[in-house]
């Protein structure tokens, strides 16, 4: 091939590689993004079946903003990379059907708005008032901390680290800096909020599958915080539209798509400086690679051996637990919310609100039946014909549970816990959905290891946890991964999981790349 | 709302805790093992095993039905391994190289999935006169040969939370395959319902799978074939074709599915009495398996671009190809004509998998089969397999590489 020389390569378009691919392009760059399938996206894909679209994950975002107010995701989305999406904004957290720890049985939906929230939470737990209003303030002050320190990401000390303007954050940010890094539920306790309260707000665990008692009360806060204020959020285009208008906009800038085409290789000189990629259609030329791709992955099979991975490398790789992973049920009925009495978008069903017993849970196929249901309809009318809703019922695990079956029972082990999420939905929520399905599909880990191909189908990259906390990645942004010219980004980049959070990352790691190529 | 919330409660001391955050990272990182990182995991090799690029096949065995004007293929995996498991109902997509040509064609699978288990998979082809690829492949292809296929795809299968328990499949000549599959998996065990089929057959004698489907009969009574004769009269048939009386006789008192597989005109006649039943939309399933031979015929088809011949231009990677391109067919087989390697597999424009994009130029996609995602449709991606030339046109069409 002639003429296949790239400023920058990006492989994989994901979210994260995407917004990674179109941050380099904005800076002038000729641009090269691959995938090996024949449509961008990654997790944000999306599926038809029958007359019914179907998003393959839960395309929600948190903490994007409004115009005028928006958060970092939004900023990068909106306003750096001008993305031609339109959001619907969700007015409730969730509604949730469970038994707390104390034994009392809640079934309510929570609101968003800080004051709307405040006051929901007294009426259920009469005593929260008051916490509720120190536990937002503090979520706030993280957020703000966070955005600060997000802004201020250029400085490096000697020893690799970001530098933290120390005196800016005591005088500002003093609360979080003393809470920050404590686990979620300490604090919780800490500033007297009571336990059922406690319970209420640990529900997002579905979406987290961390142990409270440990993971940093930044992280959960952070992440009911923006919920509350700025609404979890959708876009109307679906997941695959919005992977479209990243593409629309990538070309618009020059870059280049090329579907149906794998990186084999990440190749290097004899001194470990990175050349080019070779891929199904022969080697592009490259200095800089940027790889939506999970750094196990990355160093193992794709990188070339010419390049010396240093030992931190494999240490901070070997350090890291993967994270959750997902059994979806997505489905499509013949009926409308109305007919069918639904008014809830989100619904978590845990059974149990005890944090504990549902991490135990979801390490066993038996007992994990812990689900959470969005249904799109609710927010966007349009998601499926007129007369119809879709719907996705999701179950997450810490372990792999998957792995044992054989093919044969691989579909009966599919059904049988679909049919016993329904079961719960219809005993806990009385809406009859069983008679009405017109389409269906049941994805496991397994699914999930064959399209993303990420490790033991995980979707979240790594745990986070108490020694491997979001800001203590991010302070070690530019100390890991420090082979000059190859990054990773994605779900398993120093953000975690999520739209808005690999979005994010994609946009760290180019603005890194960026840096490199002009020899910072 | 004022949320000036100072918080005392907590020490200064947890400032220290926030500024070793970096430090307890990296004594956790160096206290990890410093080996070479193995990405190896059971799952990943489960999927991959399930869900290959294509399985290597070779012909075992072919099975003459003389009289159909047709072949059973058995096939064998090349490579040793067990074939991929399926659900009874799915099809394989095969790749042809035929001539200057790199065709596909999908056949649904006809031998129960318990045989891919045990290394076998068959698929049964019958002649097609004026057709392309099944009588170059009843005429050329022999025990032995080498040929890729797919896993098993497509979702005609039956569903336990989306089907009734009795399904009533409507079957046209070799469209009977798939449902020779249900009966095998119902018999084995893997599937639990009630399969009625409808068989049409010209004549008794043209029958295919006779025997082998009184034989699934003597075995379990929860498959039930009735066959339907257009152009012979007999003891113990049905004469005339599928009607929505005829389907009303057999479909007892319980609920019921409609599963609908055959030739085009097969199933346009078909899909008509089954409108008569009033059935909910859920209750009626059809597999195309190709899309339509009279794009003319369809709703909203510009009627002069009928008969044509438009310059259609493939960019694929850095090549560009131009060629010829019939507004009659399919675009798809405009790119395959012209011995472009292009990646494609249902061919009724429902798995996407031969998506391109449109740079210029119009094309006409029949509704029917329009499977493409909603932002697609939105911008121009079209599916080619499912779309006809309106006008001269460029396409960006993805490589198959494997």
């Amino acid at each position: 091939m002639s003429n296949s020389k790239f400023d920058c390569v990006v492989i994989g378009a994901g979210l994260s590689g995407m917004s990674a691919a179109i941050t380099v392009a904005q800076a002038g760059k000729k641009v090269l993004l691959l995938d090996q399938h024949n449509l961008p996206g990654g997790c944000a894909s999306s599926f038809v079946r029958g007359r019914f679209e179907f998003d393959a994950s839960l395309h929600e975002f948190c903490g994007l903003g409004k115009p005028g107010d928006w958060g970092l995701p939004g900023k990068i989305m909106m306003e750096d990379h001008g993305l031609d999406v339109n959001w619907l904004y969700i007015p409730e957290l969730y509604r949730c059907v469970g038994t707390a720890r104390s034994g009392r049985k809640f079934d309510t939906v929570l609101p968003t708005g800080e004051e709307e929230l405040i006051e929901k939470m007294e009426e259920l737990v009469p005593g929260s008032r008051e916490p509720m209003k120190v536990f937002l303030s503090l979520a706030k002050e993280c957020v703000e901390a966070n955005d600060y320190f997000s802004a201020n990401m250029s400085t490096v000390k000697k020893d690799g680290m970001l530098k933290t303007d120390s005196l800016y954050f005591m005088k500002n940010f003093s609360n979080f800096l003393k809470v920050a890094e404590r686990p979620f539920n300490e604090v919780m306790r800490k500033i007297g909020m009571p336990e059922d309260a406690i319970d209420l707000l640990d529900v997002y665990w579905t979406y987290i599958g961390a142990d409270y008692e440990k993971m940093s009360f930044v992280h959960q806060a952070w992440m009911v915080y923006m919920y509350t204020h700025y609404q979890p959020t959708i876009n109307k285009e679906n997941a695959h539209g919005l992977s479209m208008a990243c593409v629309e906009k990538l070309r618009e800038l020059g870059g280049e798509l090329w579907l149906n085409t794998r990186a084999l290789k990440v190749c290097a000189d004899k001194e470990g400086n990175i050349t080019g990629v070779l891929t199904d259609v022969g080697m592009v030329e490259t200095n800089y690679v940027i790889a939506n791709v999970n750094p196990e992955i990355a160093y193992n099979k794709l990188l070339d051996e010419n390049v010396k991975v240093p030992v931190r490398e494999f240490k901070r790789v070997n350090a890291e637990k993967h994270g959750i992973r997902f059994f979806n049920a997505y489905v499509a009925c013949n009926k409308s919310v109305e007919e069918l009495g639904i008014k809830d978008y989100t619904i978590f069903m845990p059974g149990s609100l005890d944090n504990a017993q549902n991490i135990k849970d979801s390490k066993s196929y038996e007992d994990n039946t812990h689900s959470v249901v969005v249904i799109y309809n609710v927010v966007n009318p349009d998601a499926s014909p007129k007369g119809t809703c879709t719907m996705t019922f999701t179950i997450c695990y810490t372990e792999d549970v998957w792995g044992d079956f054989t093919q044969r029972e691989y579909v009966h082990k599919k059904q049988e816990l679909f049919q016993k999420v329904m079961d719960n939905f219809e005993k806990d929520t009385g809406i009859i959905i069983h008679d009405c399905i017109e389409e269906i599909e049941l994805a496991s880990p397994w699914t999930f290891a064959h399209f993303l191909n990420t490790p033991e189908g995980t979707t979240y990259g790594y745990m986070v946890d108490d020694w491997d906390t979001m800001l203590s990645r991010l302070m070690a942004i530019r100390k890991d991964q420090p082979i000059k010219g190859f990054k990773t980004c994605g779900a398993a980049g120093a953000r975690g999981d999520g739209y808005n959070m690999t979005y994010t990352n994609g946009w760290d790691m180019a603005n890194i790349i960026l840096e490199e190529m002009e020899g910072k | 709302m004022a949320l000036n919330v100072k918080v005392g409660l907590i020490g200064l001391l947890d400032m220290l805790k926030f500024a070793n955050l970096a430090k307890k990272r990296e004594q956790y990182i160096a206290a990890s093992p410093a080996e070479e990182i193995k990405a190896d995991y059971p799952i990943n090799n489960l999927a991959k095993a399930m869900h290959p690029d294509y399985q290597p096949l070779v012909i075992d065995e072919i099975i003459d039905h003389a009289a159909a004007g047709a072949k059973t293929f058995v096939f064998k995996r090349a490579d040793g391994q067990p074939a991929c498991y399926f659900r009874a109902g799915q099809y394989i997509s095969l790749k042809l190289p035929i001539g200057d040509s790199f065709v596909t064609r999908p056949y649904s699978i006809s031998s129960s999935p318990k045989w891919a288990l045990e290394g076998k998979l068959a698929v049964t082809i019958k002649t097609n006169p004026g057709g392309f690829a099944a009588d170059w492949m009843l005429e050329n292809l022999k025990v032995g040969d080498e040929i890729k296929g797919t896993e098993g795809l497509g979702s005609f299968y039956y569903e336990k939370h989306r089907d009734q328990k009795h399904v009533i499949a409507l079957a046209g000549g070799s469209g009977i395959t798939p449902f020779l599959s249900m009966a095998y998996a119902i018999r084995d065990g893997i599937e639990d319902f009630n399969l009625t089929i409808l068989f049409g057959s010209r004549n008794e004698e043209v029958i295919l799978f006779k025997d082998e489907f009184d034989a699934i009969m003597a075995q379990t009574d929860k498959v039930k074939v009735v066959h339907i004769l257009s152009e012979e009269e007999k003891d113990g048939y049905e004469k005339g074709f599928i009607t929505a009386d005829l389907i009303k006789k057999y479909a007892g008192e319980d609920p019921y599915s409609i599963f609908i597989c055959g030739p085009e005109a097969m199933y346009r006649f078909v899909a008509r009495e089954v409108e008569k039943l009033g059935l909910e939309r859920k209750y009626v399933r059809q597999e195309f398996l190709g899309a339509t031979k009279t794009v003319w015929k369809q709703p909203e088809y510009p009627q002069a671009c009928r008969d044509k011949v438009f310059k259609l231009t493939v960019k694929q990677g850095p090549n560009e190809t131009v060629c010829d391109c019939s507004s009659n067919e399919p675009i798809l087989v405009a790119i395959e004509r012209a011995g472009i390697k292009a990646p494609s597999r249902c061919r009724s424009g429902e798995c996407g998998w031969c998506r391109s994009r449109v740079i210029s130029g119009d094309v006409f996609v029949p509704a029917e089969t329009d499977g493409r995602r909603w932002a697609d449709k939105q911008c121009t991606e079209i599916h080619p397999c499912a779309s006809f030339a309106l006008s001269d046109i460029t396409i960006v069409v993805p490589g198959e590489y494997y």
